[in-house]
This record gives C-alpha cells, structure tokens and sequence, in this order.
C-alpha cells in the first residue's frame, strides 16, 4: 500500500495534514511561529515543541522519547533562524495504530511509529508555510526472522514477526537525516536497509516530468510525497486559472 | 502561464532567473538565497516572476499571517501603555506596537480614544525579525489617514490571509479583478456598505444594517472556504440578495 | 500564558445587536445546530464528530486490570479528556484550563455518575480482576459547543466499543483476541447527551421576560455569553444532570424551556446515533465474520440424490 497523505484536514491549526501508512495513522498539527514563553524563548531562533498524543491514555516516557527525537530532525529541516524568540508548535496524534491483538516488542513499536510521524509533522510544517531548509521523506523497513531479506513499509504480521527494525529519514540529496533502529543486526544488514530506504525516499520525492503517466504504470512505485504536495499546490492556485 | 512548482529546499534553477540591467534580483516569499548564487525554495509553492522588476518569488496559500511593510492591517488594541497601543494581528503571536500618535492630525492634546478591543485600520510600518512590529493608523510620508484609522460599529469577520491578499490585488487593466473575488463588487452594485480588508485575515464589514453586513461576511467567508469561483460568487450574491 | 483571544468589541457588541435582531452570524434559528456528522473507525470504539468546524474524537479501549479494592464487583470506568493545542494553541499541554476541567466533570457527571455504563458486567473475578475501560476524548478542531460534541462522541464509541470475550474456569481467566471470538458489547443502560445553552441578557430583558437562549453557540457566541447552562438528558426525557456555573441568574420558567428543548435534541442526537451504528454494522458485516458466522445457517439443502 502506497502511502497516503490529505493536506489540511483541520480548520483551527495553521497547517495539518493526516498521514495514512499500512500501521498507522497520524494526524499532525503546526502552529507558529506564535509566541514563545519566556522560559523557552531563544535569542537567535524559534523554539520548536513537539506533543505526541497517543491514541488511548496519555504520554509516557516512550511519547517523551519520541518528541525529542522528532524535535532535534524538525530542528535541521525548519529555518529555525528566520523567527527568533518565537514557537513552532507541532502536535501529534495518533489516530490509528496497530490492533493490541499483534504483539509488537516495545522497543520495536517505537521505532516503528517514528517515520509515520515524521512525514506527518514535515506535511503539516509545509501546509503551515514555515519556511524549510529541506524536503525530508522518512521511511521504515524491517529486517525479517532469518535475518536476510529487507520488507520497507511492513505490514503489522511482517512487523510482528521480524528481526529488527530500521526508521530513516533523508533529504533529497540523500543526506541521513534520521536513523533509529531497534532489535538486533548487524551493519551488513544495517547497511542492506540504508540503501533500500534511500531508494525508496528518493523516489518518493522524484522529479515527475512529461513522462508522469509512464511512470505511474506499469507497477513502477509513484513519487507519492511530490504528487501529493504539488497537488496542494496546484489546488491552492487554482483560482488564477493556473492549469 | 504554466508555473512551476518547487518542493522546499528544491534550487530555483538559474535560466529561469529573470534577467535585470541593474545585475540585482528580487526575492520575494518562499526564496533564499545562498551565495554566490543558488536560489533555495523554502517552502511548497508556484514560482511566480516579475521580469519587468526581476523579481520572484513563490506562492503559497496556507499559514499564519507574516507581517510585511507596507501591509494593511486590521490591529485590535491588547492594552495600551505611555505612548504606544499594543495591537494584536494574529492570535498568540506577540504584540505589534501602534506609536498614539501615528493619526491623522493627531497631536499630543487631540488624539483617538482607543481602549482595549477596540479596532484599528493600520499599516505595517517597520518590522524585522528581530524587533517588534510597528504599525501606523496614518501614511506617515503624507501624513494623510488614506483609509485608516479605527474602525467604529460594524463587524469583523475572519478569512484566510491568501483570499485576503486576493481581495487587496484590485482590478487590472482589463477590468477584472486581479484576485479572482468579484463578491465586494456585486453586493456593491445593489447595497452601501463599508469595507476595510486586513491582509492579517480580517475583513470588517459596515452597512446600515445588521442583516446586510451578516450576509456580505457571510458571502466572503463562504467564497473563501468553499473556493468559489467567479461564476458561482455572481451566482452566491444574486441569491443572497434576493433576501436582504 | 497562551489564552483564547478575546473577541475585538465590534464584534462583540455585533453578535448582541444581530440577536436582538434574532439573528445569527451563520442565519441559524437559535435552537438549530450546525451539520452534524459522526463517523466511526475502522477498529472498534472509535467516533468522531464534527459540529460545524468543531470536531472531537473518541477512543475506547480496555484492558484488564485488579478492581479497587472497596468496589469488588465492579470494572473501571476512566474518562480523560486532556486538551491539545491541536484544537486551539489557547490549549497547554500539561496545564488544566477552565475549559478542560468543566469538560471532564461534565462529562463525569453526566454520562459516568448517571449509570449509562453497567460497571458491574466489566467485572470478571469479583476482586481479583476485571476489565479497565478508559475513553479518550481528543479535540481535533474547537469551535464552540466542546461538550455536546464531546459527549456525543464518547455516547458514540462506547455503543461502537466491543471488549474482547473472556472464559473463566475457577481461577483462570482466558481472554480472547478479535480474531479467535466474536468481541462483546458493552452492556449500556441509556444514553445520555448533553445539551448546551448559551444565554444573553439583553439590554431589553427584565427580570419578567426571559432572555436570549442558544443551542450549539460558536466560539465567538460563547465569547460574547452571559452564562450557560448545560443539561443532559435521554431520549425518555430524564434528567441527568443540570449544570449552570455562574453566570447571571435565570428563572426557573427559562429553565423549563430549555429542558424542553433540550430532550428535542437528545431524541435527535438518539436517532442519529443509532442510525449511524446501523449503517456502521452493516458496513463492517459484508464479508466479514459476521457473514462468516450465519453462513452455516444459510447453507441450503442439498437436493436430494437420482
């Protein structure tokens, strides 16, 4: 299943957007720049917060973990230099996440959540309008039992059943801008993931050109986060008549 | 015109960059520009250029209200200190300062009487990242009100700050209207009102009556949310002002 | 502290003369709400309303737990309602505001401490263990109305809930997953919906005449209010509670009325509830276990053989 992504599902938040993969379900919200409180005002750049709501009971220290993580990636996408003494405010909920019936191991249901949403966060900061150093696509992938053979994008029975699992994040240029794993491999394995999700994040984000609908045929994986921004953008510029 | 459009962080490749005599270039939203001379995308958006002014810059429709020079605004007055009045553009953004003097004909002795949530037409008269925004209830190079000033009775209605910026682009020399909203100018035609546009996502709205001023709101925020296009407004303000 | 920007005093005073007017920013009767609509989940227990552009989420779940120990035999019950900046950057994180805290005890008073949930079925050893249902309301979206939307969603999820099927044999408590058993409902007793009234007193009320009531105010109405009053009931008309904190005074006529037109909405809200489940059922049976289940009632005779 291709990923999904619905641009400005809210009305109240600057910017949201819903992100739908094969496990979850996240629903993000910006606002900002705002004010800052004074206890968190920086001199030189805008604060960023991130909240991630889980979708039953309330956050732990897991949650904690996450938003640091998710904080620190934001904070080298986000022009953080443009509004200082100012907020970037980024919450997260998650709407749908694997049924409790398929036991996932903590450690690797942590790591699983994390590129949902990260690409969540990062479509919610574009429809904001933050201004953005970069475009970043984060991608999962599992490493399965017998320790050979990559699944990007598992389902929740390849989750369950699986060896390790990898969350990266890259730039267009193919910077690593995210790299959390959980379970146990090792840098063969490690390093067969890496190469695997940074095809998988370039093409997500590839250039569509005349041959678009070539390209969509013929099994051959679409630029879904470029399709689905561009829409945006299309959508908003429709009153000009612009085609 | 077929734009382009650039994803955030994407290179404004350089034989699209306009050409001026001058060998300078304008960045305008959206853009950045990293010496000697890469042109950075920092945001989604449709690349628009100026080549008469060499200027461009990206289009985008979402997102809170940033405050630019020579934008005009629809401030409401937080409180009021010594010689200046804290206005609010945006909710829970910080404070833009409004000098008690920057009005027409204002002097020390005579000067408008604003208390706070009262209403003011204003302008953006300096703002820098670093700073507070100031605005101005006057054009301070004429020292003429030009429209502004506090805004009395009436009532004021959100929209988005793109459809705002739409409202303010006028018409063009065809006699359309540049931003595609014809709804002021055919509710116009059949009642009197008064309208003040706020680039920071206000409209305020007066007529004689209440009913009239509701469905001019209305007509906007309707037109805004629901993307009509200029058949359908025509279309929306016939039907609305059968009732009124 | 970030807080809800107060409305400019245009508008204020604009919204008070449009109801002396008998007239509403959106042209809405005053007992008239905005579209409604509830959709649920694709796993059990989850609803989500909107309300003109207010829009709340609910989330069932359960797990199983040791009963309190004075409450032998009954489960636990939890309704958390904390407030995100999701739904207005006004909301902290961390920090209970006015409005959070009305929410939840509303919400307690009417749905939890009225006995629409039977706790003594979520029971499964008496003292030793028992299911913990916790509902989690999430506001997406605030404009106005929080809690006869909120109250909504949560009546919504907790008839779309199914708690998965336990067998106890003496001590051994087996529990089973969706896929082994059919899950069970939960055991509700009525449905409660809250209704909110926002009143004004306008310059042209006396003490004999009522003032203004609202059903379903926005944002900016509840800005501008003088008081509320919120009374939940069900569709048989009995009152759960009625809640009124401060304000200005009001009669005990004005109360009459609205209690009135408060069980029109809930009869309303009743019908829509159980319409939507239907068609929520009816969506999930195609082909599903359900299906799967009556199929061996269906299986035709085979004819009889030469």
């Amino acid at each position: 299943m291709s990923p999904e992504l619905t641009n400005h599902p809210l009305i109240r938040a600057d910017g949201s957007a819903t992100h739908t993969t094969s496990l979850f379900t996240i629903l993000a919200a910006v606002n900002g720049p705002i004010e800052v409180q004074r206890r968190d005002e920086l001199p030189e750049e805008a604060a960023i917060e991130v909240n991630i709501r889980p979708c039953a009971g309330i956050g732990g220290p897991r949650e904690r973990w996450l938003e640091s993580v998710l904080a620190a990636l934001l904070k080298s996408v986000l022009l953080v230099h443009a509004h200082p003494r100012t907020l970037m405010q980024v919450t997260l909920q998650v709407l749908k996440e694997p049924s409790s019936g398929v036991r996932v191991r903590r450690r690797l249901g942590d790591v699983a959540v994390l590129p949902a949403l990260v690409n969540a966060a990062f479509a919610a900061c574009v429809d904001a309008g933050l201004p953005l150093g970069r475009t970043v696509v984060a991608g999962l992938a599992v490493v399965r039992e017998d320790g050979d053979g990559v699944v990007v994008d598992p389902d929740e029975k390849a989750l369950a059943g699986c060896r390790s699992v990898h969350a990266m994040g890259f730039d267009a240029q193919g910077e690593l801008l995210l790299n959390e794993s959980g379970g146990q491999f090792e840098l063969r394995q490690w390093q067969d993931v890496f190469e695997v999700l940074k095809t998988t994040a370039a093409v997500a984000i590839a250039p569509t050109g005349e041959d678009e609908a070539m390209m969509n045929g013929d099994g051959t994986p679409a630029p879904w986060l470029r399709q689905a921004l561009e829409g945006n953008a299309r959508e908003a510029g429709a009153w000009r008549g612009v085609g | 015109m077929a734009s382009t459009i650039f994803l955030p962080g994407e290179q404004v490749p350089s034989e699209v960059l306009p050409r001026s005599k001058k060998g300078t270039l304008t960045l305008g939203p959206g853009l950045r520009h990293i010496p000697p001379a890469t042109v950075l995308a920092t945001t989604l958006g449709s690349l628009h250029i100026d080549h008469k002014k060499a200027a461009l810059w990206l289009e985008h429709e979402n997102g809170r209200y940033q405050p630019a020079v020579g934008d005009l605004v629809i401030a409401q007055i937080h409180h009021s200190s010594v010689d200046t009045w804290h206005c609010s553009l945006t909710p829970h953004t910080s404070l833009a300062l409004l000098n008690q003097l920057a009005f027409e004909s204002a002097s020390r002795k005579n000067r408008p009487n604003l208390k706070s949530g009262d209403l003011v037409y204003a302008r953006v008269s300096r703002c820098s990242k670093w700073d507070d925004v100031e605005i101005e209830g006057f054009n301070s190079a004429t020292g003429k009100a030009e429209g502004m000033g506090p805004l009395k009775g009436g009532m004021a209605f959100g929209i988005s700050p793109a459809f705002a910026r739409r409202l303010m682009m006028g018409t063009g020399k065809d006699g359309l209207a540049k931003g595609g909203v014809v709804v002021l100018d055919e509710v116009g035609e059949k009642v009197k009102f008064e309208v003040a546009v706020g680039r920071n996502g206000r409209v305020w709205v007066d007529s004689g009556s209440v009913k009239t001023t509701i469905t001019v709101g209305r007509l906007l925020q309707s037109a805004d949310e629901e993307k009509w296009d200029v058949e359908r407004q025509r279309k929306e303000v016939k039907k609305a002002l059968r009732d009124v | 502290m970030p807080r809800e920007q107060e409305p400019s005093t245009n508008e204020h005073d604009f919204v008070l003369s449009a109801l002396q007017e008998n007239l509403r920013l959106d042209s809405r009767p005053f007992q008239q709400f905005r579209p409604i609509s509830l959709a649920f989940g694709d796993e059990y227990g989850v609803a989500d309303v909107r309300i003109g552009k207010t829009r709340v989420l609910a989330k069932v779940s359960c797990e199983v737990t040791a009963p309190y120990t004075d409450r032998k035999f009954d489960g636990i019950f939890t309704i958390s309602t904390e407030l995100s900046p999701m739904g207005s950057p006004a909301f902290e994180v961390g920090r209970q505001d006015q409005t959070e805290l009305l929410l939840s005890r509303l919400l307690e008073k009417a749905i939890r401490r009225s006995g629409a949930l039977d706790t003594e079925s979520l029971c499964i050893i008496a003292g030793a263990k028992c299911f913990h249902l916790r509902a989690d309301l999430h506001v997406l979206d605030h404009d106005g109305n929080l809690v006869d939307a909120s109250c909504l969603a949560l009546i919504a999820a907790l008839l779309h809930f199914r708690r998965p099927d336990v067998e106890v044999r003496g001590e051994e408590v087996t529990v089973f997953s969706i896929r082994e058993r059919e899950p069970v409902r939960l055991t509700i007793q009525h449905l409660p919906f809250c209704v909110t009234f926002s009143y004004y007193n306008t310059s042209s009320t006396t003490s004999a005449e009522p003032g203004i009531f609202l059903q379903d105010a926005t944002l900016l109405e509840e800005q501008c209010r003088d008081g509320e009053i919120v009374i939940s009931m069900n569709r048989f008309g009995e009152v759960c509670q009625i809640a009124k904190y401060g304000g200005t005074p009001v009669d005990g006529l004005s109360l009459l009325t609205c209690t009135n037109a408060a069980l029109e909405t809930a009869k309303r809200f009743d019908k829509l509830v159980k319409e939507k489940l239907a068609e929520d059922e009816k969506v999930k049976d195609r082909g599903g276990l359900m299906a799967e289940l009556s199929a061996e009632n269906e299986r035709p005779m085979e004819p009889p053989p030469g």
